[in-house]
């Protein structure tokens, strides 16, 4: 369980998390979308104490980090699989760590082979792939069998095969109710591996909903054509549409299912010669969601069109689902 | 699934160990034992730290040995201008000729020697104990001819040791094993403290077995288990230890190995040189408390006879400068973002 209230770090005037609250539980993998410097990294590093925040409180598994007895038995985690002395061998490396709070060296030799480091585990880490750096921060995390575990980036660098690697142990540390908080800004990725979803942009957070509730709550979009935009709309009044003209004789529109236009249409004697269901993807709402929250954006397409305020965006309210 | 992938976990093996209580048969904890133990692993598992102390004995056993033999030179020297002395003396007569034995011309030709030497003694202003000659002052202290070199090669170990935890982003591993950020410190200094003390009396200790067969030439030898001799050996292990001490604070509290190195030769030498040239003489009784003078008192065989600080007292002073820059280092780390 990770606990963070009112979550303030600010450099200088830049403010890297503004006011983040939400919780992560155990029992499912938690995923931590935002874009590149949208905040996911810096809240991490505040989770472990490697920096102070400027306001609020983190906590893991009831307190603050830094007060547990033995910190590596309680979260692991994954920062930045560069963070290890190059001439160092990967074993030399988790014994050191495993010495701080006596863990035996059988348990070095257990994530080593968890992680698929095998020989190499007594090779200098500064020749690894980052693939194999990647893994070796991942057994570092894995090393004090901690009931939360915190992986930034975790499939950065992975092969197709390291990347479900990670997905399966992502979902098996959970599936033990372990709470597991993963960031990423792969949609994709989120969408095959998290149970539920933080949504971070620009310090603040967009969303914190189950996954499936944040699919679900992009609305409807249905493409039509027709040649009297003006009778559809009369039609449609009452459904809770929203129509958004384009071309001369085009729409979306945005709300009722496609049948219920095709309806309405047929009743009111209004002719529709296409009717395009636009499919939602977890990609497309989280463009939407995302798309002014991006700190150095790209000059080419916005995207799709943004979509309503979703039921599930958050404006304000800090976690009203919490129990 | 995953099952053809070698390294694949599958999500039906028993994985991480005990989630629930009272399986593993110690719970893990953290603590300052814990760290002591993991900073020793770190240390010797890099092998730049051995190749840097062997490389610093190697250059102490060679200054040890060049300074046994500058000796040699010094004292031969002296025993041929007391030769031509006497020669001049006799004037191309032989001994005989004046009614002088041998062991009477022998006897002159040591007198001019052991005066030679106290006026050397006397020039250096050292308080040598009654009945020592320079030249014994000279064998015992040539063993030290590669301390201040080599101190900075400990020194840049110790920076080492932390500047490089900074440079490859191991900092980040290890204070988040250890959230408290001091018991790393700590441990690291003493690990190094350990290290760095046992190099100095080894290297010292045998720095004076290697020259004895060197100095064994002009009879030069001596015991080397006598008190003066243990203190020095003792006194250079401390100085190494207390030097490694600023080597780690510096580099703690500048994040860099460079960086560390640089100011460390600054405060080692180049201060002393500045101290040296600032010839005021209010600074003569400050100037043994800057760390540079304060550990030359520590280690030198014999102090000049007007020295403010005795060893003890020097001694103190510089390991007063190495705690106060440890302590500094702590306080900064502490705080820091990393």
């Amino acid at each position: 369980m990770i606990e963070i209230e009112n979550l303030t770090k600010t450099y200088g005037d830049r403010t890297a998390v503004d006011d983040v609250s939400f919780t992560v539980r155990p029992g499912r993998v938690t995923g931590f979308l935002g874009p590149n410097g949208a905040g996911k990294s810096t809240t991490m590093r505040l989770v472990v104490g490697l920096e102070s925040a400027t306001r609020g409180h983190t906590r893991v598994n009831g307190r603050p980090y830094a007060e547990h007895r033995a910190p590596l038995a309680e979260v692991g985690v994954l920062l930045d699989a560069k963070a290890v002395h190059p001439k160092r061998t990967a074993r030399a490396h988790l014994g050191a760590l495993a010495a701080t709070h006596g863990i035996p060296r059988s348990r070095v030799q257990e994530v080593v082979d968890l992680t698929g480091l095998g020989a190499a585990a007594d090779k200098r880490v500064g020749g690894y792939s980052l693939g194999m750096g990647q893994r070796l921060g991942i057994a570092a995390a894995l090393l004090g069998d901690p009931q939360t575990v915190i992986l930034d980036e975790p499939v950065n660098g992975l092969d197709p095969e390291g990347v479900v690697w990670v997905r399966h142990l992502a979902r098996h540390l959970a599936g033990e109710g372990r709470t597991v908080f993963l960031s990423s800004h792969l949609m994709s990725e989120m969408a095959q591996t998290a149970d539920h979803l933080v949504v971070i942009g620009r310090g603040r957070i967009l969303a914190d909903a189950p996954i499936d509730r944040i699919l679900a709550g992009g609305r409807t979009r249905t493409r039509v054509r027709t040649t009297d935009r003006d009778g559809l709309r009369l039609a449609l009044r009452g459904a809770g549409a929203e129509i958004a003209p384009f071309d001369a004789d085009g729409a979306v529109v945005t709300g009722p299912e496609p049948r219920r236009i095709a309806e309405a249409a047929l009743a009111a004697g209004v002719l529709l010669y296409e009717l395009t269901p636009l499919t939602e993807t977890l990609e497309d709402v989280y463009m939407a969601m995302t798309q002014n929250e991006v700190e150095y954006r790209s000059g080419a397409g916005a995207g799709p069109a943004p979509a309503d305020p979703a039921p599930w965006a958050r404006t304000a309210a800090p976690n009203g689902d919490r129990a | 699934m995953s099952t053809s992938t070698p390294t694949a976990h599958r999500p039906e093996a028993p994985v991480p160990g005990p989630a629930g209580p009272g399986r593993a048969p110690a719970r893990p904890r953290l603590s300052f034992g814990g760290v002591l133990g993991s900073e020793w692993i770190k240390f010797r598992s890099l092998r730049s730290h051995w190749i840097l102390l062997g490389v610093s004995l190697v250059l102490t056993l060679g200054f040890a040995a060049l300074g046994a033999w500058s000796t040699l030179t010094v004292i031969d020297m002296n025993e041929q201008a007391a030769r031509d002395a006497v020669e001049q003396s006799l004037d191309g007569r032989s001994p005989e000729e004046l009614g002088l034995t041998e062991e009477q011309v022998q006897q002159r030709q040591d007198e001019l020697v052991a005066q030679s030497e106290r006026d050397m003694a006397e020039a250096s202003e050292l308080s040598l104990p009654d009945g020592m000659g320079f030249g014994e002052y000279l064998a015992m202290a040539s063993a030290n001819g590669g301390l201040e070199l080599v101190v900075l090669l400990v020194g840049a170990l110790a920076v080492l040791t932390i500047g490089s935890e900074y440079s490859t982003g191991s900092i980040r591993t290890t204070m988040t094993a250890v959230p408290r950020r001091t018991p790393v410190l700590v441990a690291k200094a003493l690990v190094l403290s350990g290290v760095t003390f046992l190099f100095g009396v080894l290297g010292a200790f045998l720095c004076h077995l290697l020259v004895q067969p060197i100095l064994a030439a002009e009879d030069l030898g001596y015991d080397v288990w006598r008190e003066a001799v243990l203190l020095n050996v003792l006194a250079v292990g401390l100085f190494y230890m207390i030097t490694a001490w600023l080597g780690f604070g510096l580099g703690a509290l500048l994040k860099s190995t460079v960086a560390g190195v640089v100011v460390l030769v600054v405060v080692l030498f180049v201060l002393r040189i500045v101290l040296f040239a600032l010839n005021f003489e209010w600074l003569d009784d400050v100037k043994p408390y800057a760390p540079a003078e304060a550990g030359l008192g520590l280690t030198t065989m014999y102090q000049a006879s007007d020295a403010v600080l005795d060893h003890v007292q020097s001694g103190l002073v510089y390991g007063a400068w190495g705690l106060l820059l440890v302590l500094v280092g702590v306080l900064v780390t502490r705080r820091r973002a990393l």
